[in-house]
Order: structure tokens, then C-alpha cells, then sequence
């Protein structure tokens, strides 16, 4: 079993996921918390959450705003 | 991790307030802050009418949610720039705001660049002579000009945006980078009305992005998740990426930031008041009517000339 993770089109796999936290997948994909938030099932998850075999979470990016 | 309040499941954690919330709680913080904030920063009453501007995105929905939980007046105001792309941005978006005004029964003005000006954004941008690259300019122009008008012509008394804590330290970062003091000097969570400019008001400007988004999909709120085509490697993103590097290292650093510059500004800038264009040194538009830094037309007549005129040369 493994845990999806998607983000707008792009979809990222993780094998393994013991001891994996939100924080810990973030870092993997070179993502800060401070950016995104994480989705399980539709209920947010804080950085410090399991992830667990089988998730499939929504990275849904927070930043926003053009050059006024 | 636990709820500060409740033995619940936290599902946010705000590193810089050290607090982290259940869903019921958070949705209640988010209205108990916004309240403050109107309070603090004095930004308007349960009385007056408020014009929320509303893009169909996380922030101006979310706001126009609370301030209708929280019982003010208010009407939204969508402003169409007909910005197309893969995800025909502009129909999108209006989509999400019609459709969140409709479920609340909220009046929503709709406003098209093609009616008032006869071209969409991005054809605004190739006609006129500014900068090709930056239709962001174009289009703060246009909307602030639009968004000024709609509030004099249906009696609003104040005007609202959803704009956020990291948009407001972008912009400070970027205007302290190149001192822009007079730019500076104009930031803040509040502009009183003056000589035809309607009074603004920013009452999410001590909320993070992330808070902002966090509020939207706990409450349901449907908005459009894609960023504008022009946003794409903006200045504004870059600055926020940087900003929210810092944040990771130090938690709390773009609310200090931003904190410790409001209570600095009465020291950087005593003479505020005076300071402001006073009614005296503001001109009336000899087309539109709307105050303007120069005499003769203003900024927003000018280019409405300019792009028309170009138009019936091709």
C-alpha cells in the first residue's frame, strides 16, 4: 500500500509512509507548510498528523496576488 | 494535536499565535479577529453599507461570509476583466462569486471592461503604452477606478477588500526594498473617505494566507483554487515565497513585521494628517468626475482615450 498525494494536476506517490508525517511529506516535495494546506477525505490536517497507508491527500496552495 | 479549547482534533495550528483550533473554534476565532479588527482600526459600523470587492477567490468570499455572519450590510461588487487562459479565469471566477451570492440572497453588482471601456484586460494591455508585461498595473487601475465609482453611485459608504496579512507584507517588503515612502506612508488596514474617494477598509489584514484559505474550506466556501494567468512569476508571489521562507525559520516573522510597522508609522511619519493629499491639493476628473492626483483627466480617462483611440486606428 502507498499514500497519493495531489497537487492541482501533479500527482506524487509515497511507498513509504512509516512515521510519515504532513511536515515530513511537505519537505519530501520541497514544499513549505506556511504555503499549503493538506486534505484528507475533506478534513484539514495540521503538519504534525500521520499520514497513513492508503491516504490520498489534496495539497491545495494558499499564495495568491499579481503586481498592483 | 489537540484543540486549545476542546479535547477535538485541531485541524489548523498557527505557529505564530502558538494556538491550534478544532474546526468550530477556528471558524469562531476567525470571526471573533475579524470583529476586533473592525473595532481596533475603527473600519466601519453594523449602520453603514460596505461593497465588498469580490474576485471568486479565497479571501474576498471568505470575507464577504464573515461580514454577513457577523451581520453588516453589505453588497459585493465582481469586477469581469476578461482574462481567459486554460481555465477561462475570468468566467470561472465570476461563476464562483454569482453562485456564492445567489445561496445567501447578497446583491451582487457585476461590472465588465468590455461594457465600460470596450476591451477586455489583456487587450487593454496591448493597446495602451505601458508596460506589456505588466497588466497587473492595468488592472489595479481599472478596479480601483470601478470599485470607487460603484460605491458613489449606490451609496456605500465604505469599501472592502480581502486583502491579507502576507499581501500586505509583500507590499511593504517590496516598498521597503525600493522606498517607496510615499507608498509607505499610505499602507494601512484603513483610508478615511476624502474628496470623492470612498473610505477603505482591509479587515483581514492581520490574517495569514494560509487562515484566509483555512476559514474558506472549512466554511464550504467554493472559490476558484487557479491563479490568475498574469500572476504567474508576479513580484507579489516571489516576495511572499520569501517571506513565508523567513516565516518557516522564525514563526511570527510576517506578523512582527507587519505589527511592528503600523506602530512605527506615527514616529516614521508624525505628520501623517497633513501629509495626506488634503481635499485642496486633489483634482476633479474633467471626464469622469472622480478625484485625481492632476489636473485634467485622471489616470483611468487617460487610458480609456488612449485604448479607444487605438482601436478605431486599427
Amino acid at each position: 500500500m502507498s499514500v497519493k498525494l495531489l497537487l492541482r494536476k501533479q500527482e506524487f506517490t509515497f511507498d513509504d509512509v512509516i512515521n510519515l508525517t504532513v511536515a515530513k511529506a511537505l519537505k519530501q516535495l520541497d514544499l513549505i507548510p506556511e504555503a499549503y494546506l493538506v486534505i484528507r477525505s475533506g478534513e484539514m490536517l495540521t503538519e504534525h498528523e500521520l499520514i497513513r497507508e492508503g491516504d490520498v491527500l489534496r495539497i491545495i496552495p494558499v499564495v495568491s496576488g499579481g503586481n498592483e | 494535536m489537540k484543540c486549545r479549547k476542546c479535547p477535538s482534533r485541531a485541524v489548523i495550528n498557527m505557529r505564530q499565535h502558538k494556538l491550534a483550533l478544532c474546526k468550530d473554534h477556528y471558524i469562531q476565532w476567525i470571526l471573533d479577529q475579524t470583529e476586533k479588527n473592525i473595532q481596533k482600526y475603527k473600519m466601519f459600523t453594523k449602520e453603514e453599507n460596505i461593497l465588498v470587492a469580490v474576485s471568486g477567490g479565497k479571501d474576498s468570499l471568505a470575507l464577504w461570509d464573515v461580514l454577513d455572519r457577523l451581520g453588516y450590510k453589505t453588497g459585493g461588487l465582481y469586477i469581469h476583466l476578461g482574462i481567459s487562459g486554460e481555465n477561462d479565469y475570468s468566467n470561472q471566477s465570476m461563476q464562483f462569486a454569482t453562485k456564492f451570492a445567489n445561496n445567501r440572497n447578497l446583491q451582487l453588482h457585476i461590472a465588465n471592461t468590455v461594457d465600460m471601456i470596450g476591451s477586455t484586460i489583456p487587450e487593454i494591455t496591448s493597446l495602451s503604452r505601458r508596460d506589456k508585461t505588466k497588466p497587473c498595473a492595468i488592472c489595479g487601475l481599472v478596479k480601483r477606478h470601478t470599485m470607487n465609482a460603484i460605491a458613489n453611485d449606490f451609496n456605500y459608504d465604505v469599501f472592502v477588500t480581502g486583502h491579507n496579512l502576507d499581501d500586505e507584507v509583500a507590499v511593504l517588503f517590496n516598498n521597503t526594498l525600493n522606498w517607496q515612502i510615499d507608498f509607505l506612508r499610505r499602507q494601512s488596514p484603513v483610508l478615511h473617505s476624502k474628496a470623492g474617494l470612498q473610505k477603505k477598509a482591509k479587515p483581514f489584514c492581520r490574517f495569514y494566507e494560509r487562515e484566509t484559505a483555512a476559514y474558506a474550506i472549512l466554511s464550504e466556501i467554493e472559490y476558484i483554487e487557479d491563479e490568475c494567468p498574469f500572476a504567474v512569476g508576479s513580484t507579489t508571489i516571489h516576495n511572499k515565497s520569501i517571506l513565508n521562507q523567513l516565516e518557516h525559520e522564525h514563526a511570527g516573522t510576517k506578523l512582527s513585521y507587519y505589527l511592528k510597522f503600523l506602530k512605527a508609522k506615527p514616529i516614521l511619519f508624525p505628520n501623517i494628517d497633513e501629509d495626506f493629499p488634503s481635499m485642496d491639493d486633489l483634482f476633479v476628473c474633467s471626464s469622469c468626475g472622480q478625484p485625481s492626483p492632476k489636473e485634467g483627466k485622471c489616470s483611468y480617462c487617460r487610458l480609456v482615450e488612449e485604448v479607444q483611440s487605438k482601436k478605431l486606428l486599427r
